[in-house]
């Protein structure tokens, strides 16, 4: 049978159709699979394309004193990037970036060439480079905004504060040791960008909000910082010493109201110091106390009824202890001394007869309960303990030369915390330099109070000793510290310093501690000069930098002064 | 001649209808002039509106642009004045303000101090320091210091304050130190 041409002409048709309608159906089929299926999937994937997320840094809190005076802020500044594979002239654009943000233009055409989507050019720039950038016009280079850490105090303060990095993470000090709080949580922002790289207004963005730091509330007094600073370098400077160390406290709660380490550094431009500048030796170096500790030594025997203040004690100029004849500073001898005579010739000799009726096991009993053999807890990074002669190793040898402050080490700050236990009435208390963490509508978060470690010795032995120590000052070792109707209390400290595994009769350590008013002690204070030259004694050249301050904190916290 | 009639009557009606023919053919002109001018009207409003929504579009995109201009501009003012704030807050720093006092006013700290106990001050600051008049800052050479002008303002009420407490201290100097 012979089908013929019409029909065949008809089937091809139809068959061609249904060809054409199969296409059609699949290609529907697949839209609807792209449109409704993946849709969403692709529609992000496009918008990514043209989308470019830019990093929000959030502000690190404020670091305000105790008055409310900022001492550490954020600013906004801009950060400089490229997108490499938008800059078309490499070279002109390398050269403009160069000459603005005063680079190398090697090194920048280096970043230009990269085979990467997002290149740092200069981060944290001057306002003035930021607005030269932007009437560059420069094709693929874009700004963002960054916080800056600015300490507009620059040194004051700097062991405390320590400093924040480019990406404003703490470094040092309390920006390291807060830095969770202090930090925030950073926020994105997604914006479209046309072909040229500009941005498309009214186009998608999408904002992460960044959660700026919470602020921080320090027991850090701006003014007595500043009086405690310059009086440490004048000191340092005077006496040609390498170094110095000055804390003054509250020791009615802990509160440590200035902290200084000399040299010092600026936090704005720490890479331009050496490392070792930015030590906080007051937290993280030890040192011989020398005869600033024999108060602990005092208080021990006094709480212990070991001593009273009627006995007397006879000084020969050296006293022969087992293994060998340990020498008084005065080698001709004190004679016959009272208690109180004791504390204030800082005799040797008399002390060593006092550790020897306390005995070797109370001695260490009161080392610990005044918390020299443990950190204090302050809250400051990389606090160190103090190096003692461990308990079962310890020699009668050991217990005289420690009597009165040699073979063992103890921190600034663990020294001061043991002293103004004796200073408040015998309780030990937690120093702090945090007062309180505020968010950024100024509510407060979280507040710091002082921590009661121990009642160490009883108010009434601590009241005597105070006395005691406030004769010192007045007709003792301490006399260049004493000022008229103060009422200022203290002891001086001369330590011999080890070098090279040996005492050293060269290298000294000079120091001061005390406090004021002895009725109601409001500051205590530490000095510690590294290595004097000249003048080394405690008394010589530690005491009239006490004084010094003295008088300022009292002028400024207007602490009265008896006109008797 | 009945040819001729049936002529005559076959163009009779003819003749008749003409009349009618010519005002049919009127309004279908006139209705293809009017569709003609409505879809020219048509074309022109699409035409207008496609150039108002454009306008209207692009008028959106450069207020963007100049709503993003300004919003950079902003940005940027408000770094300047966080920058302003820190150098004010850097200006405010002890050290500087003691350096100034020294250089510029020729003040000098203190040597000694002096308690003053008197009506004038408050029963807290009973002890209150002073400066000696061994410090260099008696009356005299705080006068002679003094700013010009008519002391108003602040600064002019701090220093006559300033001035009263010194000659205070003076006078309560032989009795309570």
């Amino acid at each position: 049978m012979q089908i013929s041409y019409g029909i065949l002409q008809r089937r091809r048709a139809g068959v061609f159709f249904a060809l054409i309608v199969l296409i059609f159906a699949a290609l529907t089929g697949r839209l609807a699979f792209l449109q409704f299926v993946r849709g969403p999937e692709l529609r992000e994937r496009a918008l990514e394309l043209r989308l470019r997320d830019v990093p929000i840094e959030a502000k690190r809190g404020t670091i305000y004193d105790r008055q409310g005076r900022e001492l550490a802020v954020s600013i906004d500044v801009d950060s400089v990037y490229a997108v490499p594979a938008q800059v078309r002239d490499k070279v002109g654009t390398a050269s403009q970036l160069a000459a603005i943000l005063d680079l190398d233009r090697d090194w920048v055409l280096e970043r230009l060439n990269r085979p990467e989507g997002f290149v740092w050019i200069k981060r944290k720039v001057t306002a003035d480079q930021a607005t030269a950038i932007r009437s560059a016009r420069l094709r693929g280079v874009n700004m963002t905004q960054e916080a800056k850490r600015v300490y507009p105090k620059g040194t004051l303060a700097c062991h405390i504060l320590g400093f924040a990095g480019i990406d404003s993470q703490g470094l040092e000090g309390l920006e390291f040791q807060y830095d969770a709080y202090l930090r925030g949580t950073r926020g994105w922002i997604s914006v479209e960008h046309d072909a040229r790289g500009q941005e498309i207004p009214q186009a998608v963005h999408r904002y992460i909000e960044p959660t700026p730091g919470l602020s921080m509330v320090l027991t850090i007094d701006e003014t007595i910082q500043y009086i405690v600073e310059r009086e440490l370098e004048q000191a340092v400077t005077r006496h040609g010493a390498l170094g110095g160390t000055i804390i003054a406290m509250d020791p009615r709660n802990g509160e440590v109201l200035a902290l200084a380490n000399y040299p010092f550094y600026d936090p704005n431009n720490y890479q331009a110091y050496p490392v070792s500048s930015r030590r906080n030796g007051a937290v993280v170096d030890t040192f011989s106390p020398g005869s600033t500790f024999k108060p602990i030594t005092a208080a021990a025997a006094l709480e212990d009824r070991k001593v009273s203040w009627g006995e007397r004690f006879f000084c020969g100029g050296s006293l022969q202890v087992p293994g060998r004849r340990v020498s008084c500073h005065k080698t001709t001898g004190h004679g016959s001394q009272t208690l109180t005579e004791v504390i204030q010739n800082s005799c040797n000799v008399g002390f060593m007869n006092i550790a020897f009726r306390l005995g070797i096991e109370r001695f260490y009993d009161y080392v610990e309960a005044f918390g020299l053999t443990a950190k204090t807890g302050i809250d400051l990074p990389g606090e160190a303990s103090g190096l003692i002669v461990p308990r079962a190793k310890a020699k009668p040898l050991d217990l005289a030369v420690m009597s009165f402050g040699q073979s063992l080490t103890v921190t600034p700050l663990q020294l001061l915390t043991a002293i103004s236990a004796i200073a408040n009435g015998g309780t030990l208390l937690q120093p702090h330099v945090v007062r309180e963490l505020r968010d950024a509508d100024g509510r407060v978060v979280e507040t710091f109070t002082s921590t009661t470690e121990r009642k160490v010795i009883a108010t009434q032995t601590a009241r005597e000793l105070n006395l005691s120590l406030e004769a010192t000052v007045e007709e003792g070792t301490g006399r260049r510290a004493f000022l008229p109707g103060f009422e200022l209390a203290g002891k001086t400290g001369t330590a011999q310093k080890v070098v090279g595994g040996r005492v050293s009769s060269e290298s000294h350590i000079s120091s001061f501690i005390g406090f004021g008013p002895t009725r109601d002690p409001q500051v205590a204070l530490l000095v510690v000069l590294d290595e004097p030259t000249g003048m080394y004694y405690g008394g010589q050249v530690a005491a009239p930098v006490f004084a010094v301050i003295m008088q300022d904190v009292y002028r400024y916290l207007g602490i009265p002064i008896l006109t008797d | 001649m009945l040819a001729a009639r049936e002529l005559h009557a076959y163009a009779q009606p003819a003749a008749a209808e003409r009349p009618r023919r010519r005002p049919a053919r009127r309004p279908r002109a006139a209705a293809r002039r009017t569709s003609r001018t409505a879809c020219v009207c048509l074309v022109l409003a699409t035409v207008l509106c496609a150039f108002a929504l454009t306008y209207r579009h692009s008028a959106l995109v450069r207020l963007g642009y100049q709503a993003d201009r300004l919003s950079t501009q902003l940005a940027l003012l408000q770094r300047q004045n966080g920058e302003r704030e820190v150098t004010l807050v850097s200006l405010g720093a002890l050290g500087r303000v003691q350096r100034l006092a020294e250089s510029r006013l020729g003040m000098v700290r203190p040597k000694g101090s002096v308690v003053v106990a008197g009506g004038a001050l408050p029963v807290h600051a009973a002890g209150v320091i002073a400066a000696a008049p061994q410090d260099g800052l008696e009356p005299p050479a705080l006068a002679s210091l003094a700013p010009s002008g008519d002391g108003g303002g602040a600064l002019g009420r701090l220093w006559r304050m300033l001035v009263r407490f010194a000659r205070n201290s003076v006078e309560a100097a032989g009795r309570t130190i």
